[in-house]
């Protein structure tokens, strides 16, 4: 079950929140109504309603926590769903692609401005949720792209790729 | 406990109330036997018959929900299920 039954929970509720006022009803009855009752005791109407009414309180009253536990759990459950969903993919994506559109700028300087372009063009376009999200994604990226420099730099020599 | 068993529980406690509701229906002449069964319209006889209908009334209307919402779920699991096998096939 993905999604909160809430028709569900309710009717529970409902239910069992009319036999706790029923419940309440039976154990105030005999002095409401002013049952019939000998002087030195109660009667038997008062028994049967008082401790039916007792009855009837406490169960409905576990029954109705039982049911609050379950919708609890089903909470936690959706909460537990929703937190384990996947953000929106906007900012890695972002930096991904321009780690990945130096990589082939790198490789094949002329086409690599265009498709580094084009990457942030449509990372651009999206909305961007946290900033940290965007920073340290970026952030990593280019530490990457500068360690990866300076080592083709210290294999090539001099010479070597330049931007 | 996970959630079905404390649900379970909870209709073995709407179930309970009941036949709680069914007690009440019949304690008077249970208890006090025939002779009390001339006298369940006085304001005692009146007020658990109305108490006993309710209860019954209620766990009856919640029992029928909690099976129907659980066969509306089932069913659309099960549609969701054939659909996914229908995608999956060749």
């Amino acid at each position: 079950m993905g999604a909160l039954r809430l028709g569900r929970h309710l009717s529970a509720f409902a239910a069992t929140g009319l036999a706790l006022l029923t419940g309440v009803w039976l154990l105030v009855s005999p002095w409401v109504l002013d049952y019939p009752r000998p002087a030195s005791a109660w009667g038997a109407p008062t028994l049967i309603a008082f401790w039916t009414g007792a009855g009837v309180v406490a169960v409905s009253a576990v029954t109705l926590l039982l049911y609050a536990a379950t919708l609890a759990a089903a909470l936690r459950r959706l909460a537990g769903a929703a937190a384990a969903r996947p953000a929106p993919a906007v900012v890695g994506s972002r930096a991904a692609r321009r780690h990945r559109a130096r990589s082939a700028a790198a490789a094949a300087p002329p086409r690599g401005v265009a498709a580094e372009d084009r990457a942030d063009s449509e990372a651009a376009a999206r909305p961007v949720a946290n900033v940290d999200e965007v920073l340290v994604p970026l952030a990593t990226a280019l530490l990457a792209d500068l360690v990866r420099r300076r080592s083709a730099a210290g294999g090539q020599g001099p010479s070597g790729e330049g931007r | 406990m996970n959630g079905v068993r404390i649900w379970s529980a909870g209709m073995l406690g709407t179930v309970v109330l009941g036949l709680g509701g069914v007690w009440l229906l019949l304690a008077r002449v249970l208890v006090e036997g025939a002779p009390a069964a001339g006298r369940l319209w006085d304001a005692a006889g009146r007020s658990d018959l109305v108490a006993g209908v309710v209860l019954v009334l209620a766990a009856a209307a919640g029992i029928f929900a909690q099976v129907a919402f659980g066969l509306r779920d089932a069913v659309a699991a099960a549609q969701r299920a054939q659909r996914a096998a229908g995608r999956l096939r060749p």
